[in-house]
């Protein structure tokens, strides 16, 4: 693993690395391009900058960068090391010794053509052998995508592979595609000439292979931001994806897609009759269509989450949305910061908890100072509901309708009594009881509360729409005693 | 979510979650919706297309970029505005590095002008702002744009499309006078504004 | 209290290595949901992602209707 990381977090760091100086050069030709002074006047200077500028972030950034991420998403989705490491840095060399090469000839200013290197303007063969090598470097990382996929569905028989490898895979095989156009141009159409190979240079056979790249590189682009928007996104929201099967029908249709619709770059040239400009206009809707159904997936994904943390409304769910940060829990305020206190139902608290072997700890500061006003029974009901669940899950319970929820009560003296009850049906509630109790067993040596499981009493399960009353008053029971028991014990 | 188990990019996403019925019923509506609306976007397209004369120019003509300016269509005494017997007007002009010729044309308001343009060197454009006259010049082929200005005035022309270091100095004019303005032209007449 | 953010993985040819991810740590990610409420929470459908996203794409409806008659056609014909 820490193999893979360094492999993602070096193409990482070309990356932005690069992205830096460029976004420089471009500051540099606005200036240039404004009335204001700019330092360095000279014309020729800043159409190789508009070069180099455009190279930088169009191919150099993105590539490395996409690279970089499909690493990464391969290492974290899978749950195991990149395979073809060493080819992976072998391609990783390729490509930054042909991103070099391309930079310097740029900077010299014997490459002044721009990133779409513009036929019948010649560069120097260097630039073109750079993006060669930049461009067909990143065809051995499409290889070790399309590799550790198969080598885990190999592994993992009648698996779903997950979304995100997936998703990164379909990149690769696009940007295979994509690549393919201006990979062809470079050999057959602006090499030769370069070379002096050629006498005459066919402009628009060069301009239509290049537009093959020149749409779907767009994509390319594009797709690590739409696998995090299907991935992360949910995860960091809490949520769940809306629709997983969604998630996969909108990368094999970017795929298709976006294959046949470079021309539409070409509606205006005259090599390119009427007839394929129509058609390409008709495909280039179609390959809207992904995108749209992303928004809707992604808007539900993200509904998921903001009405399973309190939101109403038809819109108010936006605003329930973990924005400010991941999880609220602090020190004491626990209550959330002033903006999202407005949707959130005021009793409702995120912990900050941690898990030991099979129990979880919640901590001490997770309980607002100002709990011994609140007489609410429900206070942290929820985000303990989300604990019990996820340690249920944990568990390997059987069941997917059992619902585990744990209700605090507070105790009228002391604001560290806390009870716990399980309210579920079916199987798992027979068998689990999660409690919060007082424990002074913390590895880190503080006090904090413990959620425990046991086997209850035949006289605890019960009815969960029944239960309440009864159950709670035999808990606030157990839990004096736990208590008397425990404050013998460390201060919190 | 410490768990081994419980990364989220690599535990298959868990079923339920919404009725399976009730995600094909939401996201066949919304596939609906989107269509319905890409199908309109592409329906006004076809139809003002054919109402409105509203087109990509797609006149695909190849011709030889080294030999052009010495004889034939593209001759220099050739270029400017020219005349056709129905009565519209044909523009022909050359755009090279870094020029346009002439480069100054005059054309009738209200009457079908036809431009063809092609380039001996390296790619341009050709763009009127403020209408819809914009085509790439591409060297082997002849670029066709036909357009009728409704009114008149004078139209700054730049180069559009990179073509080396004097690229932003690359300027014309498109003069557009009243109809009755235009001169009467013979046949082998051709007029333009350039200065001599 | 702290937290436990490292968990042992083993790879499919046997070997253990540490992984982090920052997926696994509670500052990065906010506490998960159960499928029962995400169930619940979604009852009647996923009527508010609808209304946002059928808000979005309507307002990128009527741009590309508001340039292609306002913009587009007014600048005369072309072909």
């Amino acid at each position: 693993m820490q193999n893979s990381s360094r492999l993602a977090l070096y193409h990482f760091w070309v990356a932005f690395g690069l992205f830096l100086p460029a976004v420089v050069l471009g500051a540099w030709q606005m200036l240039m391009r404004s009335p204001l002074p700019a330092p360095l006047d000279d014309t020729n200077a800043y159409y190789a900058s508009v070069t180099l500028h455009g190279t930088v972030m169009a191919y150099v950034v993105t590539t490395f960068f996409a690279m970089g991420f499909g690493y990464a998403v391969t290492a974290t989705s899978l749950g195991r090391p990149v395979r073809g490491v060493v080819a992976a840095w072998i391609g990783f060399a390729i490509c930054l010794v042909g991103a070099v090469m391309a930079a310097v000839i740029v900077l010299l200013g014997r490459a002044t053509v721009l990133y779409t290197f513009y036929p019948p303007l010649l560069a120097s063969p260097w630039y073109y052998f750079g993006a060669l090598l930049l461009i067909g470097g990143s065809m051995i990382w499409v290889v070790l995508m399309i590799y550790n996929m198969s080598a885990w569905k190999r592994d993992n028989p009648g698996q779903p592979v997950p979304l995100a490898m997936f998703a990164i895979t379909a990149t690769a095989i696009l940007w295979a595609w994509a690549a393919s156009g201006v990979e062809v141009e470079l050999l057959f159409v602006l090499i030769p000439q370069a070379l002096g190979m050629t006498a005459q240079i066919d402009a628009a056979l060069g301009r239509t292979l290049f537009t093959v790249t020149l749409h779907a590189i767009v994509y390319f682009w594009l797709m690590p931001a739409y696998i995090a928007f299907y991935t992360l996104v949910p995860q960091a929201a809490g949520g769940r994806l809306y629709s997983d099967a969604a998630g996969r029908l909108t990368f094999i249709m970017f795929i298709v897609f976006s294959v046949p619709v470079g021309l539409h770059h070409l509606f205006q040239d005259p090599e390119i009759g009427s007839g394929f400009k129509f058609l390409q206009s008709f495909l280039t809707f179609f390959v809207a269509l992904p995108t749209l159904l992303t928004v809707f997936s992604l808007c539900a994904s993200l509904e998921i989450a903001g009405r399973a943390r309190g939101g109403r409304g038809l819109l108010g769910w936006i605003g329930a949305l973990p924005v400010a940060r991941a999880d609220d829990s602090g020190s004491g305020d626990v209550a959330g910061d002033a903006r999202s206190r407005w949707f959130r139902r005021a009793h409702q608290y995120e912990l900050r908890h941690g898990q030991h072997g099979s129990q979880y700890g919640v901590g001490d500061s997770a309980f607002p100072s100002d709990l011994g006003r609140r007489r609410h029974d429900h206070v942290l009901r929820d985000c303990l509901r989300n604990l019990a669940a996820h340690h249920r899950q944990a568990a390997a319970v059987q069941g997917a309708r059992a619902l585990a929820a744990l209700a605090v009560v507070r105790g009228h003296h002391d604001r560290h009594h806390t009870l716990a009850y399980r309210r579920g049906d079916g199987y798992a509630a027979a068998r689990r009881r999660l409690r919060l109790q007082r424990s002074v067993h913390c590895p880190d040596g503080s006090a904090g509360h413990h959620l425990s499981h046991r086997r209850p009493d035949r006289a605890d399960v019960c009815d969960p729409a029944n239960c309440h009353p009864r159950t709670l008053a035999a808990w606030r029971k157990d839990a004096h005693s736990a208590a008397s028991l425990c404050a013998r014990g460390e201060p919190a | 979510m410490a768990d081994n188990g419980a990364n989220p990019l690599r535990r298959p996403l868990p079923d339920g979650i919404v009725p399976e019925d009730e995600i094909t019923r939401t996201e066949d509506r919304w596939f609906i919706v989107v269509l319905g609306m890409l199908g309109v976007m592409m329906a006004i397209i076809v139809a003002t297309g054919t109402t409105h004369a509203l087109h990509p120019p797609s006149n695909v003509e190849t011709i030889d970029p080294i030999t052009l300016h010495l004889g034939g269509e593209f001759a220099e005494s050739n270029l400017g505005a020219a005349a056709e017997p129905d009565g519209s007007v044909t523009v022909r002009m050359i755009v090279e590095q870094y020029s346009f010729v002439p480069d100054c044309v005059q054309v009738p308001a209200d009457t079908p002008v036809t431009f063809r343009i092609t380039s001996p060197d390296v790619i341009h454009g050709f763009l009127l702002p403020g209408t819809n006259v914009n085509t790439m010049v591409v060297p082997g082929y002849v670029a066709e744009v036909r357009t009728t200005f409704s009114r008149p005035g004078d139209y700054a022309m730049p180069c559009n499309e990179f073509c080396s270091y004097g690229h932003h100095g690359m300027w014309a004019r498109v003069k557009v006078a009243p109809r009755d303005q235009f001169p009467d032209l013979s046949p082998v007449e051709r007029t333009s504004c350039a200065k001599q | 209290m702290s937290t436990d953010p490292s968990g042992q993985q083993a790879s499919a040819n046997g070997t253990t290595e540490r992984h982090i991810s920052a997926a696994a740590t509670r500052e990065h990610v906010a506490a998960p949901i159960d499928a029962d409420t995400a169930a619940a929470s979604l009852s009647h459908g996923p009527r508010g992602a609808l209304l946002l996203a059928g808000i979005s794409v309507g307002l990128l409806f009527i741009g590309w209707l508001l340039f292609y008659f306002v913009l587009f056609m007014p600048r005369g014909p072309v072909g």
